[in-house]
């Protein structure tokens, strides 16, 4: 053992404050299956202070969670931590036996997780399910419990806590729910929370107030909190400290205003430089791919190429009773205008539920209309029958948010591909067929052999390139994207929207593109409609919406998103 | 011509799923998403073991389900015009025709010499006596069954054992062989490798299994050939031979019934879920109707109606073979059509769910019509669902051919069937002393049936269920 350097500091302060509430050290957790054993976190160490927040940020894969579930050891049966001590207050988390660790769960530390809908019992009230962890480890009363949770509602800031303690998750919005697993997480007020992605599933408004809230509660409880995520943004809002993770190694620790000034690893460069911001507009993300930058082709304006969606209704009727009368209706998309230009981005921004993606599927008749008008190279989209509309199906094409479930896991990539230019004869025969295939494949970048292999075998984002192909392979002219790199890592994302840039540059396709992230937004879209409850309240080019927003709703949002200047590097 | 083949009806049907089942894997070999399961399954012990199992009871189905009319001989005149007579026999039938053709009188005991019951005989001092009577058949080569029998038992045996035990080596052998010239490696490498963990088929569970088949195989016919191991029933037939003629009718109702489910259930579940609108509702009307009726009850009155259509029109039916295989047909079919709906409602509830997920709103995006999204996006993606419960559903339709049988609206008495002779063992329980073979051997036979085909069902789960893959 190291013998200890004689510290300035007065030696009469409690040790708890020299020492670290919490300190990790050379932690290697792996995963072993029949056949192969993978290394997840590899010698990590790392020290959390009392009352401090302390960030693990990386990409999806990194190792961020399973480090956080090692320390507190509700690691899944597959995983074993193999080496390295977990101190926490003093004793080794890691050589407690469970008996005694379950006290420490809950009371010393408890953690709060990224899916708020299944974090809580669907059918035990949420007072209940508070007041459950006190009883057990605060030996309270009933009542005494039930006050308590009274008081922690209230704590979270929940409206009507009274109300509330009697309610069911179900009845509850996601953001409430978070506040309610906030809530069972400082029932014993821990000295350390661990927070896995808990913003993540949240809309941008909810989130701050969230982060807000955690932020507040804090200073309150002054506990220490473990922050993981894997948004830059919110890391600069709530971070004392940073780690940054990649493929299980911490390859930077360092506090906020360095890391966020000077970031001393190139790894952290390159998580800054995928960024979408405004500065990076009409530049790729992406300089390491050494690809020049496609100049955008010239093409003559004319009058009928711009998608015109005019006063859009979509009404989904509410049944109920024996014969299903109609009782009322859902007002999805309540009278939404827009003009998509030929070769331009518009951007359709909104929280969820605002039904943007129901306009997308509404333009492209996924869902039928209720009302309003989208008109094409002169023809009424709304109205055309079956065989009308078969001929068009062509020109518009869209790309899912998620890329797992957007492909048939049984068929091979080569046959999804394939499909459009089939039904749709664009192609008729076979071996030409292949021949595009191939040629789509290569223009998306990925491999010739990909076609012959199936979607589970690719990671997200090379399915999104391949439903990008899939959507190419008709030719169209205007491709709806809804969400195409929201579940995607920033790095992903990076490469998926200069793939999607490089194609409206060759071909001059359109985008209508749903997303409720601004900073994509500000990189990628000519345009940008605010949509909220229905209805577009805002509407106008990116410059001007985003730096000037006019309409209260966008300046809530706007405000909401965290703000982040990405460091320059100099050169 | 030595025989005269017949066709029933549920031959060709059965011979017909035999046939799609080997063209399935055929296909299934060459799509990598679908042989994968299988090969799971294959991996598994327990699923090794009940496809072996079941091999051996679909085996004797098969066999059991060739037949023909034997040809008769004719001793005077070897130039008459060939006659066949108007027995229906099966390949399975003529392989154990010494168990066929060696009745009794009566009851007997497994490996008895006497009858179960005392006769008044005359001895040849002219007096009269009440005795047990020697069988016919059973232990007929003993002079002195008392002290004999026991020996000759364990000889038997022992010389059945031996013969498996030839078999099973030579079998090993042969196997080992051929692997090693196939992998083109030593022979020793081979059997190192085949029973080490990295093997995929796990062979030594694989030996045992294979083993302890061929023992029972061996052993039975040693014994068989001398005694009725089963011992008799009533009329002095072999309950051995009862016993696996049975196995056909179970394997058929088991394997017909479900598969008479499976068009139904797939068309009505699926157009349910992908339509919606009015037809979903006729479709749920028409299986909440059907579940509300009793199922013992629409059986009842099918088999009842059949009854009478059989009893004017006796004309139609060249043999009592004919009119029994004719009965058995229609008990699957309506076992078939009550038993359809579980199925259709799980594949209504995964249709709903699918038709919304994004791949099939992309196939509807590039104008894929409503047939073509169905049999390539729907129908691939609840195949698992379909295979899960087509072989939970098997046991226990083998299970309600008893139980049918058994209150006399299951399959023609006449025919072989493990629930007619549990229903014969009615009687039977009843006797002082009791006679229990009959239904002892009934309920063996379809115990095990049973228990390998659930056994084979749980494996065949897990390795579909795509929750439980790991990776």
């Amino acid at each position: 053992m190291p013998k200890k350097i004689p510290s300035s500091r007065p030696t009469d302060r409690p040790k708890n404050e020299q020492e670290p509430l919490l300190r990790v050290e050379n932690l290697t957790t792996i995963f072993e299956t029949s056949r192969s054993t993978m290394a997840a976190v590899k010698n990590v160490s790392f020290n959390v202070k009392a009352g401090e927040t302390f960030a693990l940020v990386g990409e999806s894969g990194s190792g961020k969670s399973i480090t956080a579930l090692s320390v507190i050891r509700l690691l899944p049966d597959a995983a074993k931590v193999t080496a390295g001590t977990v101190k926490f207050d003093g004793t080794d988390l890691l050589m407690l036996p469970e008996r005694d660790l379950r006290d420490i769960r809950g009371s010393g530390i408890s953690m709060i997780f990224q899916e708020p809908m299944t974090s809580l019992n669907p059918v035990v009230k949420v007072g209940k399910q508070i007041s459950e962890v006190l009883m057990r480890h605060q030996s309270m009363s009933k009542a005494q419990a039930r006050q308590r949770a009274l008081d922690l509602l209230d704590a979270v800031k929940i409206p009507k806590p009274g109300y509330a303690i009697d309610t069911y998750a179900h009845e509850l919005s996601g953001g409430m729910k978070q506040r309610v697993m906030i809530a069972i997480a400082l029932a014993c007020e821990p000295k350390l929370l661990i927070a896995d992605e808990p913003t993540t599933a949240l809309d941008v408004t909810i989130q701050a107030q969230v982060l807000d809230l955690i932020n507040d509660l804090q200073q309150q409880f002054k506990m220490a909190i473990i922050f993981i995520t894997h948004d830059l943004g919110v890391v600069k809002q709530v971070a004392d400290h940073v780690a940054v993770m990649k493929e299980g190694e911490i390859v930077e620790q360092s506090s906020n205003e360095v890391f966020f000034t000077s970031p001393q690893h190139p790894y952290s460069w390159e998580l800054f430089a995928a960024l979408p911001t405004m500065e990076k507009r009409g530049q790729p993300l992406l300089a390491s791919h050494g690809k020049q930058k496609t100049q955008p082709v010239s093409y003559v304006a004319e009058p009928n190429d711009t998608l015109r969606v005019n006063d859009l209704k979509v009404h989904f009727p509410i049944r109920k009773g024996f014969l299903k009368r109609v009782v009322g209706h859902v007002k999805a998309v309540d009278g939404v205008s827009l003009e998509i230009p030929k070769g331009k981005t518009i951007a359709l921004v909104g929280e969820s539920g605002s039904g943007k993606t129901t306009v997308g599927k509404g333009i492209l008749r996924l869902v039928q209309p209720t009302a309003g008008e989208v008109t094409y190279l002169g023809l009424p989209i709304h109205n055309l029958d079956r065989k009308q509309l078969l001929g068009q199906r062509a020109n518009l094409q869209i790309i899912f948010q998620d890329p797992y479930s957007s492909m048939n896991p049984r068929m091979l990539v080569g046959e999804i591909i394939e499909e459009g230019m089939k039904a749709l004869k664009v192609i008729d025969d076979a071996k030409a067929r292949k021949v595009r295939v191939l040629e789509l494949l290569e223009q998306v970048g990925l491999d010739k052999d990909t076609h012959l292999r199936y979607p589970h075998e690719f990671s997200g984002g090379q399915r999104q390139r391949i439903c990008i192909a899939r959507a190419l392979a008709v030719n169209p002219k205007i491709i709806i994207c809804d969400e195409p790199t929201s579940a995607l890592d920033v790095s992903v994302q990076a490469q998926i929207l200069d793939l999607l840039n490089d194609l409206q540059n060759q071909y001059g396709i359109s985008y209508l593109f749903i997303t409720h992230n601004m900073s994509v937004v500000a990189y990628f879209a000519d345009r940008v409609a605010v949509m909220y409850q229905g209805k577009i309240v805002e509407q106008g080019d990116v410059e001007q919406v985003l730096t000037n927003p006019t309409h209260e709703y966008t300046k809530a949002l706007l405000s909401a998103v965290p703000k982040l200047v990405p460091p320059v590097q100099a050169a | 011509m030595v025989a005269k083949p017949v066709f029933l009806t549920t031959d060709i049907l059965i011979f017909g799923l035999l046939l799609f089942i080997i063209a399935f894997f055929i296909y299934a070999s060459r799509k990598p998403h679908m042989i994968q399961p299988w090969r799971q399954v294959v991996r598994n012990k327990a699923g090794v073991i009940s496809i072996m199992v079941l091999s051996v009871y679909v085996c004797i189905a098969l066999l059991d389900s060739m037949h023909f009319h034997p040809r008769l001989v004719n001793q005077e005149n070897q130039s008459a015009e060939v006659r066949y007579s108007g027995d229906v026999l099966s390949m399975f039938d003529q392989i154990v025709s010494k168990l066929r053709a060696s009745t009794e009188k009566t009851y007997s005991a497994p490996f008895a010499a006497q009858l179960y019951a005392k006769e008044t005989m005359q001895l040849p001092d002219g007096t009269k006596q009440r005795v047990y009577p020697r069988l016919s058949w059973g232990a007929a080569h003993l002079d002195d069954p008392e002290t004999q029998k026991t020996t000759d038992i364990i000889k038997l045996g022992l010389a059945g054992a031996l013969k498996a035990f030839i078999a099973v080596t030579l079998c090993i052998a042969l196997l080992c062989f051929y692997l090693s010239v196939k992998a083109k490696k030593s022979l020793r490498t081979t059997v190192r490798f085949m029973f080490s963990d990295e093997s995929d088929v796990p062979w030594a569970t694989v030996f045992i299994t294979f083993a302890i088949i061929l023992l029972m195989l061996f052993a039975g016919a040693e014994w068989a050939s001398k005694y009725h191991v089963l011992g008799t029933d009533k009329i002095g037939e072999d309950v051995l031979y009862q016993a696996l003629k049975s196995i056909r009718t179970g394997v058929v109702i088991g394997a017909l019934a479900t598969l008479l489910t499976l068009p139904l259930a797939i068309t009505l579940g699926i157009m349910a879920g992908y339509f919606r609108g009015w037809v979903d509702d006729v479709i749920q009307y028409i299986y909440t109707t059907l579940n509300s009726i009793p199922g013992v009850l629409l059986i009842a009155a099918a088999v009842l109606t059949l009854h009478v259509y059989i009893n004017n029109h006796e004309e139609d039916f060249s043999s009592l073979t004919q009119r029994a295989d004719l009965r058995l047909l229609f008990l699957c079919l309506i076992l078939g059509l009550t038993s359809w709906t579980g199925l259709c409602r799980l594949l209504r509830a995964e249709t709903l769910k699918l038709r919304e997920v994004d791949f099939v709103q992309a196939a509807s995006a590039f104008g894929v019509g409503p047939t073509q999204t169905i049999f390539r996006h729907v129908l691939p993606n609840v195949m698992h669902i379909v295979l899960i419960t087509l072989v939970l559903e098997f046991s226990g339709l083998v299970m309600a051919e008893a139980v049918l049988s058994y209150i006399n609206i299951g399959v023609d008495p006449t025919m072989n069937s493990w629930g007619n002779m549990i229903n014969s063992a009615r009687l039977q329980m009843a006797r002082e002393p009791v006679v229990w073979w009959s239904l002892a051997a009934s309920l063996f036979f379809m115990f095990t049936l049973v228990l390998f085909a659930n056994l084979f069902a749980d494996v065949v789960r897990d390795a579909l269920d795509p929750r439980l893959v790991k990776q």
